[in-house]
């Protein structure tokens, strides 16, 4: 196998990779305000009054 | 002899073997789609109303329920049925096929949107997605398994880890693809399935032109398939007969059904299941405290979705060295100890130990899916590998459809009672711990395949290097 495979290598993983990515980073980014809750205390969130 | 055939797909001996994981991923990551669907559903159910569902509209339990459970068994039922006609017709016609397939089945549905017929829905992406599901399923993984018979567990932890990304693309992709077609009188879901379906045609289509099969009797440079380190790996190929006779393959099936069907025990309802087991952490008051809820409880499935795809490429890779017998037994006998702790967290109140047990649940949910095509090889050999595991899909088929019905069934049953907050759920984890045990004890019976079954393999005596 030569440089040549390498590179076709390379650019295959790219095509798939960079979608891939993609998907990973929208996730864990929709995943950020979870950690608001888990760092928060119960009782302030709680504590929200009701919007009339 | 066209391109599509097998022969057209051999591959020279010093070919790179790196190049054929992309071709599996391509296809993986299309066709993991199916478990994004569910960002459809609310759409769908006001094609009519666009602002509101109206009458006449799909209702998201009754209707549009059945869309991904349909696609779901037809593709176990596809890769259990058309196995055996994959395996002698080669890869890159089977995802030819599936390309058209999957991809066809998104223009169908959007015809079935387009004229509101649910029927239009089933047979698109239900019979005929479902069909490109299965054939686009077992076709790059048993391709793979083939390349890499010293890293089996890294080459299906890889195809499978699209399978897991699939979701992560489709979901957000939907939603841009829908926001930019909406318009005051359409909620924009038939342009996306349109706009899908190339795409995913498309994509597919670089899969199964790049995908290569190795030479018969090739095997990667260094590997001695004779001198195998463990225990439970044969040197053979059992016919695919012989391995509906052997009980290993009923063992296995049981590890994948039992897994499944727990991990799906916390997929199916992981947004209420948070929202209602910590209800100070997640009050459900009008208006901005429900809306940050809901997105919190968004997140934690997002979470949880990165960790099905981690768990899938992590425990099949770490297979290769543990052991697959080991590997199994060590991830169910740890996701039994987390489903009973479940309750115990909700019970103390932690959102931190919730979140990390569900987070190792969901890895482990991926790494049964991954591991298990490995641990089919190691038993059976590589030969009739495609049969084989088509069959063994039927375990994630039957999960599929029964897992969700056992899970909401017992939940709706707790809410009728008027239990709230973890006794809601706590009978469902206990239940969950249970068959994770079972399948636990299943594994342990998994002994290799008597030489009765598994006749020697001329390939495997004679290793050609590449």
């Amino acid at each position: 196998m030569g440089k040549s495979s390498n590179g076709l290598a390379v650019v295959y993983w790219l095509i798939v990779g960079i979608p891939l990515a993609w998907g990973v980073y929208q996730t864990a980014q929709k995943s950020v305000p979870l950690f608001h809750v888990t760092d928060s205390a119960p009782s302030a969130a709680a504590a929200t009054p009701p919007e009339k | 002899m066209s391109f599509l055939d097998r022969e057209a797909t051999v591959a020279p001996p010093d070919y790179n073997r790196w190049l054929v994981p992309p071709a599996a991923l391509a296809i993986h990551m299309c066709i993991g789609q199916v478990y994004g669907f569910s960002v459809f559903k609310e759409p769908m159910s006001r094609l009519l109303g666009v602002t509101a569902p109206a009458a006449g509209d799909w209702k998201q339990s009754v209707e549009l329920y059945w869309i991904f459970s349909a696609a779901i068994a037809i593709l176990g039922l596809s890769a259990a049925f058309l196995g055996t006609w994959a395996e002698r017709n080669g890869p890159r016609k089977v995802s030819f096929i599936a390309a058209f397939c999957f991809g066809g089945g998104f223009l169908v549905s959007a015809v079935g949107v387009h004229l509101h017929n649910i029927w239009l829905i089933y047979l698109g992406y239900g019979l005929l997605g479902g069909i490109g599901l299965g054939l686009g399923y077992i076709a790059p993984v048993s391709t793979l398994v083939k390349w890499f018979p010293d890293r089996p567990g890294l080459a299906t932890g890889l195809a499978i880890m699209g399978f897991g990304g699939g979701a992560m693309v489709g979901s957000p992709l939907s939603v841009l693809l829908m926001n930019h077609f909406h318009t005051a009188d359409n909620v924009g879901v038939q342009n996306t399935f349109v706009v899908m379906g190339i795409l995913y045609f498309c994509f597919m289509m670089f899969g199964a032109l790049i995908i290569r099969v190795p030479a018969p009797g090739w095997v990667p440079e260094g590997h001695d398939p004779t001198r195998q380190k463990q225990k439970i790996v044969t040197t053979a190929d059992v016919s695919t007969a012989d391995a509906m006779r052997a009980p290993q393959f009923y063992l296995l099936w049981l590890v994948l059904v039992c897994n499944t069907t727990a991990g799906i025990g916390i997929l199916e309802q992981a947004a209420p299941m948070i929202q209602e087991m910590f209800p100070r952490h997640f009050p459900q008051l009008p208006g901005g405290a429900k809306i940050a809820s809901a997105a919190a409880a968004a997140g934690f499935v997002g979470l949880i979705s990165l960790f099905n795809l981690l768990g899938r490429f992590f425990w099949a890779s770490s297979s290769d060295f543990v052991g697959r017998k080991n590997t199994v037994a060590i991830f169910l006998g740890i996701n039994a100890v987390m489903f009973w702790l479940i309750p115990v967290a909700g019970a103390a109140g932690s959102v931190l130990l919730f979140v990390v047990l569900c987070a190792v649940i969901l890895s482990i949910y991926g790494g049964g899916f991954s591991t298990s095509p490995a641990y089919l090889k190691d038993l059976f050999g590589t030969k009739n590998f495609g049969p084989i595991y088509g069959r063994l899909l039927t375990a994630w088929s039957t999960a599929g459809v029964v897992g969700p019905l056992i899970v909401n069934h017992i939940r709706l049953q707790k809410v009728g009672q008027h239990v709230t907050g973890v006794g809601v759920y706590a009978d469902t984890m206990h239940l969950m711990a249970g068959l994770l045990v079972l399948a636990f004890v299943g594994n342990l019976f998994v002994r290799p395949v008597s030489a009765k079954s598994a006749p020697a393999n001329p390939d495997s005596a004679a290793p050609q290097a590449a």
